[in-house]
């Protein structure tokens, strides 16, 4: 088995705990479903909710002097990092593959049509969102752990927050909102391409910081 | 494979307010070697330069006669850890921890591990938060052996252990040497396991080497030399190592080639407690 697959396996047993409060990701869902709200809504909660989630596993590991234990196995430093960006791509998978199964319910309930597009609408911005959080995250953590990291984890997003009030911003970002829904396609091949380049910035940035960790 | 499994020189390592300086040894296959010192003196930083959790300033490690990084993911399947304390999450079973950790090694043995959970009575479905002390010392200990590693390396593994708990573990290491193909590099500050098993000693004092070598050689080297208050001439005095005024006389430890010229006083075989106090009074 590949180390960085062998991390995976290691990450999926330190958030095994936690399994019971993923359970809580498929309500959240299924009330935003039953409120109307639309495919894409429901993605990007749910990866926004994952994603916060997710940052539990450097809270586990400090709590149990983790970094221990993989400095004593047969791993190398880019296998930990590569295999704890693996497990955050199967998280998101998996919320993806919940929601999409309680969408499929729901239409099915409603008797309404499945759009595909919506689907990949749905899946490309909720990986942009799930990925924006991650990519700002874990290079944090890596470098100064959760306790230090979790306050300057939340400045970016505070940041979002505060542009959001300024109401000259939130014009112009209404316009971009608006031209982006009106190409589609390019929504969905532009938000997949720009999630990859965001996950692997910032796979690069953890390695780097990780590295001078100590 | 060399007969050296583990040597170090000169390795120096500095942080704000410490620094590991010019730590140089060597433990040869077979043999079990104890690294002693006060609490802060450098044990665990050795031990995090030599598995790579810290990056060295300068120096030498060699593992296996190998370069400790270059070799690091083939030296680790051959390496047993155990820390001051449990490094598993916990809220894993004994069950789950095995499962989480028998992937990394190529050697892992089920039924090894299972022998040693009958040993010490380690129940599979208990959690590793609700085991006591020294068991989850002996659940570390059987994720160690359980892949027949060459070395292991052991970090403060008897502190906070009961006496009974203890003499297992020692017990233990002195199995595990026997075929003269393994070896034990064992950190500890209390010395009386040492000097039950240890064959060799490396001495760290304030981040300093003061002594790396045979056990016997270690203990030959010193006596605790004890007197009256009259009895101590400016000579002796500077001839001490340590020295204690106490209202009874004085006390200190003395080199022996210097205690044949004091055969008329007190001379009594210094233990590693003895020698590791007087040095480290000195400094």
């Amino acid at each position: 088995m590949a180390g960085y697959l062998k991390m995976v396996r290691l990450d999926y047993y330190t958030m095994k705990s936690q399994v019971i409060i993923y359970l809580t990701l498929a309500a959240i869902v299924m009330i935003f479903g039953f409120m109307g709200s639309s495919f894409m809504i429901m993605c990007i909660t749910g990866s926004w909710f994952t994603a916060l989630l997710s940052s539990n596993i450097f809270a586990i590991q400090e709590k149990n002097g983790l970094h221990r234990l993989y400095g004593s196995v047969s791993i190398s430093l880019s296998n930990i990092i590569m295999g704890r960006y693996i497990f955050y791509i199967f998280s998101f998978a998996i919320s993806f593959m919940i929601i999409s199964i309680i969408y499929v319910f729901m239409i099915l309930l409603e008797n309404k049509a499945l759009e595909l597009l919506d689907i990949l609408l749905g899946f490309s911005m909720s990986l942009l969102v799930y990925s924006l959080i991650i990519g700002i995250q874990v290079p944090m953590f890596f470098k100064m752990g959760y306790t230090k990291a979790k306050i300057w984890t939340m400045i970016p997003f505070v940041g979002i927050l505060a542009l959001l009030i300024i109401p000259s911003f939130t014009s112009v970002l209404s316009g971009v909102v608006e031209t982006i829904l009106s190409h589609q396609v390019f929504l969905v091949i532009g938000g997949f391409f720009i999630s990859c380049a965001i996950l692997f910035l910032s796979y690069r940035f953890s390695l780097f910081a990780y590295r001078r960790r100590e | 494979m060399t007969n050296h499994y583990l040597e170090l020189n000169g390795v120096s390592k500095t942080f704000s307010g410490f620094k590991l300086d010019n730590i140089s040894f060597s433990l040869p296959k077979g043999y079990i070697m104890g690294l002693v010192g006060t609490n802060g003196a450098g044990k665990t930083t050795t031990i995090q330069l030599i598995l790579n959790m810290l990056k060295m300033d300068c120096g030498q490690i060699q593992i296996f006669g190998h370069d400790h990084v270059k070799y690091e993911n083939v030296a680790k399947q051959h390496i047993g850890v155990v820390f001051d304390h449990v490094f598993y999450v916990d809220s894993w079973t004994v069950k789950d921890t095995e499962r989480a950790i028998s992937s990394f090694y190529h050697n892992w043995r089920h039924d090894v591990f299972n022998e040693m959970l009958r040993r010490f009575d380690l129940p599979l479905e208990k959690k590793v938060g609700e085991l006591s002390r020294g068991m989850q010392m002996k659940l570390m200990l059987a994720c160690a052996m359980s892949h027949d590693p060459k070395l292991l390396i052991l970090d403060e593994p008897t502190s906070g252990l009961d006496p009974v708990s203890r003499d297992e573990l020692l017990e233990m290491l002195q199995e595990y040497i026997q075929d003269g193909e393994r070896s034990v590099l064992f950190s500890t500050h209390i010395t009386s396991d040492l000097e039950r098993i240890a064959d060799y000693i490396t001495f760290i004092h304030q981040g300093q080497n003061v002594y790396s070598g045979k056990m016997d050689d270690f203990l030959g080297r010193f006596r605790l030399i004890k007197g009256r208050h009259k009895e101590l001439t400016s000579a002796l005095q500077e001839r001490i190592i340590g020295l204690r005024i106490t209202n009874m006389g004085f006390e200190g430890l003395i080199d022996i080639k210097e205690a044949t010229k004091y055969k008329h006083l007190v001379l009594d075989a210094a233990s590693i407690d003895d020698i590791m106090i007087h040095i480290g009074k000195r400094k």
